[in-house]
């Protein structure tokens, strides 16, 4: 069974898309949406999709610039560009990466469903390689990943296989290793660090979008259900509260 | 060239050139010689008379002084005749004897003709006693009128001259010779050298032969010898017959005497101290102006000629002939309907300098023609741009997926399906990119199209297709056949109230692509479709277009305009039964769609 993340800024897109085909009859299935490109980059990991609809048009990363990172990082993710807007321009960029087919909305199922065939087509035909026996990766490995997630937190593309293939190990093996040895996940680590530093700065009262750019989570949406996720309240209730606990 | 006006028009001006340039040109050139003939021949009239005039003065002056100086020569020989006469001796006795007897009188006679032997042209002596008895030489007869002699008027004059000769005529009026013929006098009064007292009065006649031989000897017709009283005595009588008191002065007198038709000139001079009057004609020879000054003025006459011609003509080629070939140009140029440079040989001179600046000034406007239909062009993408930003077909897609989704929560499939194919219309409908789309999406479109129809008007509406798949590829002009079913429906198949049938078949030929559109409606009249296919000159405006361009003759006309053809649409039809639109559309190149896809 394939797994499908659609990643568009358009709920009722996604919804639609989710509701209109039927994904089974394919040997598929939705496992995640995000709502642009830094929202896929942080859940990607974990969702591990073997195709991705994405949306060109979209707020904090757009689909083209997702579009090359993925490609980078996931050589084998079934990229289906899916765009409002007939633009010449964005086909041309599009030509230039390794996109599996161009489609205009709005969707239309038969169009849909003949790309589907042939993505699924596609990857039927795709040999993953062995996975290769990585060396063992050495408990300072993981302190110097800690470290360096530290240090460049900031930047809002890294995630597990960035980091995995900067280092040079399998992202799953990382992955696991990495909770072996810390009690955590990456994505937890990750999102710790960038969430210490957001309660430091929600201390001093900063905008929540000043907030989430600081700490390499751009887009303020996610970057509040994160923060909400992580400490049990909203961005504005704990900047609000800290208020009052200062009145006291 | 379509067989249009302009060519008689520029016959027309043509001609209205040649007529206000060559033709004035030669006019010019005739009226200038004409003018400089005429003026020529004046001036030669008045040179030749002035020379004649000139010419017959001085032969007049040459021959009336000859004949003045031969006549006193004459005269001063007969005065010393006269003088020998009253010396002579046996005279004297007569003059002196107191009683003259007829042996005196025979010798003085014999004296007389002694002398007279010497000359011919004498014709008598007469000499007068102072008691009135007188002697006489001469073979004719004559009259004497003693009653004049007797006159003091008559003596007066003759004894004025104390004894000098004094020239009258015919013994001033006292002797006439009975011929008629006239004589003329030399008169002496006669004195006594002794006592000093008048003697006798010598009345010597010669005869006029003696003016007829110098007259004679000057051509006897251009000159004669009158009395102071204008009688004939030598020489032409037609002459004298224009004599005139005026001619009475020593100086000369020139008058234009007219003969008939002839012209000449009368001088006359009367002679000194005698009752003369010497005329004299003179004509003006052919030759007053010499030969070779005339041969001159006629040379120099006939090299302006030519001269006058070779600049005529050097005008009519070198300025004339070029401009007008630089107008028929240009008219050609003009009436080939493009504002292209002119391709004629000029000579490089001011014309071809002007040839060389109507081409600038082409080329000028067609740089801002070029000018003008590139700003035109951009203000059309620009406004085409922004019409496409009102539509907001982003917009409106998101807005249908959105639409969709609740349709679809809602559980109304139907209304999900019909949502998707409007927006897979619109997606092909507005999009944009080339004018050229493949006929597959064309067909997409109408099939989108009608599926959206038959939502509305159900049952009433079938399709259907035959397309090669050979022509699915055909790139033809966007939005064409939409419109042509869309007439179908609305001007076919609505109107005749029963099920219809739309069709559509193509196909490739001979690198033609066939697309035939047909329809089960009320059909089309021939007024109609002749109408519908009528070729308007005036070539379809861009605005017209945008206009006209969703009905059926803005479309035909924007078909005809793609293939440059007025001959791609064909219409046929039965009325009440069908109507069926055949489009040809040449295939040149493979299909490049480009862009989206």
């Amino acid at each position: 069974m394939y797994r499908v993340m659609l990643i568009d800024d358009e709920q009722s897109a996604r919804k639609l898309m989710r509701a209109s085909i039927n994904w089974e009859s394919f040997d598929m299935e939705v496992v995640g949406e995000a709502e642009n490109g830094i929202e896929a980059i942080n859940v990607i990991d974990d969702m591990r999709p073997d195709i991705a609809f994405v949306d060109i048009s979209m707020p904090f990363m757009n689909g083209i610039e997702f579009t090359e990172l993925a490609t980078k990082r996931y050589p084998h993710l079934v990229i289906i560009i899916l765009t409002a807007l007939d633009e010449f321009e964005y086909a041309r960029q599009c030509i230039r990466l390794p996109v599996f087919e161009y489609m205009l909305k709005p969707i239309i199922r038969s169009e849909v469903t003949e790309v589907l065939h042939r993505a699924k087509k596609a990857l039927d035909e795709t040999v993953h390689p062995v996975q290769e026996p990585t060396r063992e990766i050495e408990p300072t490995a993981i302190g110097q990943i800690e470290k360096y997630l530290r240090e460049n937190y900031v930047d809002s593309r890294i995630n597990l296989t960035s980091v995995a293939q900067m280092f040079g190990f399998s992202s799953s093996y990382l992955s696991r290793k990495f909770k072996q040895e810390t009690g955590k996940s990456f994505v937890e680590f990750l999102t710790e660090c960038r969430m210490e530093r957001a309660i430091e700065l929600a201390a001093t009262g900063a905008k929540m979008f000043c907030t989430a750019g600081e700490v390499g989570i751009p887009d303020p949406n996610y970057f509040g259900r994160c923060f909400k996720k992580y400490t049990g309240v909203s961005y504005s209730e704990y900047v609000n509260g800290r208020g009052k606990t200062d009145g006291k | 060239m379509t067989g249009r006006k302009p060519d008689g028009k520029s016959v027309v001006s043509e001609g209205r050139n040649s007529k206000s340039l060559t033709n004035m040109m030669w006019l010019m050139t005739t009226a200038m010689l004409l003018l400089f003939c005429v003026t020529f021949t004046v001036s030669m009239m008045i040179i030749t008379a002035k020379a004649e005039r000139d010419y017959e003065i001085r032969e007049s002056e040459t021959v009336i002084a000859n004949m003045v100086g031969n006549i006193q020569a004459n005269i001063d020989n007969y005065k010393d005749i006269s003088r020998l006469i009253m010396l002579n001796s046996d005279v004297t006795r007569y003059l002196r004897a107191k009683n003259a007897d007829v042996r005196l009188a025979s010798n003085a006679h014999d004296g007389v003709v002694g002398v007279l032997n010497v000359c011919l042209s004498i014709d008598s002596v007469f000499i007068f006693r102072n008691d009135g008895e007188y002697i006489s030489t001469g073979k004719s007869l004559y009259t004497v009128d003693f009653e004049r002699m007797k006159m003091k008027e008559w003596s007066e004059p003759i004894e004025a001259a104390r004894g000098g000769a004094v020239i009258l005529m015919n013994g001033n009026d006292a002797i006439f010779k009975t011929d008629g013929s006239s004589m003329i006098t030399v008169a002496r009064a006669i004195y006594d050298i002794n006592s000093q007292k008048q003697t006798g009065i010598l009345l010597m006649n010669i005869t006029e032969n003696m003016l007829g031989r110098i007259t004679l000897a000057q051509g006897n017709d251009t000159v004669c010898v009158v009395s102071d009283s204008g009688e004939y005595l030598a020489g032409s009588q037609t002459l004298a017959a224009f004599y005139n008191p005026d001619y009475l002065t020593e100086n000369i007198v020139h008058m234009q005497m007219h003969d008939g038709n002839d012209r000449q000139m009368v001088s006359g001079r009367a002679l000194s101290g005698m009752p003369l009057v010497v005329m004299s004609e003179t004509n003006a020879s052919t030759d007053v102006v010499p030969s070779e000054t005339m041969y001159v003025i006629v040379f120099l006459l006939l090299t302006f000629f030519v001269a006058v011609m070779v600049y005529g003509g050097f005008i009519t080629r070198n300025v004339t002939r070029p401009v007008l070939n630089l107008a028929a140009a240009m008219e050609e140029t003009k009436s080939s309907g493009w504002l292209e440079k002119l391709d004629v040989n000029m000579p490089d001179n001011e014309i071809g300098m002007l040839a060389d600046s109507y081409n600038s000034m082409i080329e000028h406007l067609n740089e801002l023609f070029n000018r003008l239909i590139e700003n035109e062009k951009s203000v059309q993408k620009a406004e085409m741009r922004v019409l496409h930003e009102q539509i907001k077909p982003h917009f409106l897609y998101n807005s249908l997926e959105t639409i969709s989704f609740l349709a679809l929560d809602a559980g109304a499939e139907e209304v999900h399906s019909a949502l998707e194919i409007l927006g897979s219309f619109y997606r092909n409908f507005l999009s944009k990119g080339s004018r050229e789309i493949p006929l597959r999406r064309e067909i997409c479109i109408i099939q989108d199209y009608l599926a959206l129809q038959k939502l509305r008007y159900g049952d009433v509406l079938s399709d259907e297709y035959e397309i090669d798949d050979a022509a699915l590829d055909c790139m033809i002009p966007k939005l064409i056949l939409q419109p042509l079913v869309e007439n179908s429906i609305y001007h076919g198949i609505r109107l005749k109230g029963e099920p219809g049938l739309i069709s559509i078949r193509a196909h490739l030929a001979e690198n033609n692509l066939h697309i035939h559109v047909r329809d089960t409606g009320v059909g089309m009249s021939q007024e109609r479709i002749d109408e519908v296919l009528a070729v308007e000159r005036n070539e379809p405006q861009p605005d017209d277009l945008k206009l006209a361009g969703f009905g059926l003759k803005g479309t035909i006309d924007r078909i005809r305009y793609y293939c440059d053809n007025v001959d791609v649409v064909q219409i046929r039809s039965e009325p009440g039964e069908y109507t069926e639109i055949k489009i040809t559309i040449p295939q040149m190149q493979k299909n490049t769609e480009k862009g989206d896809r």
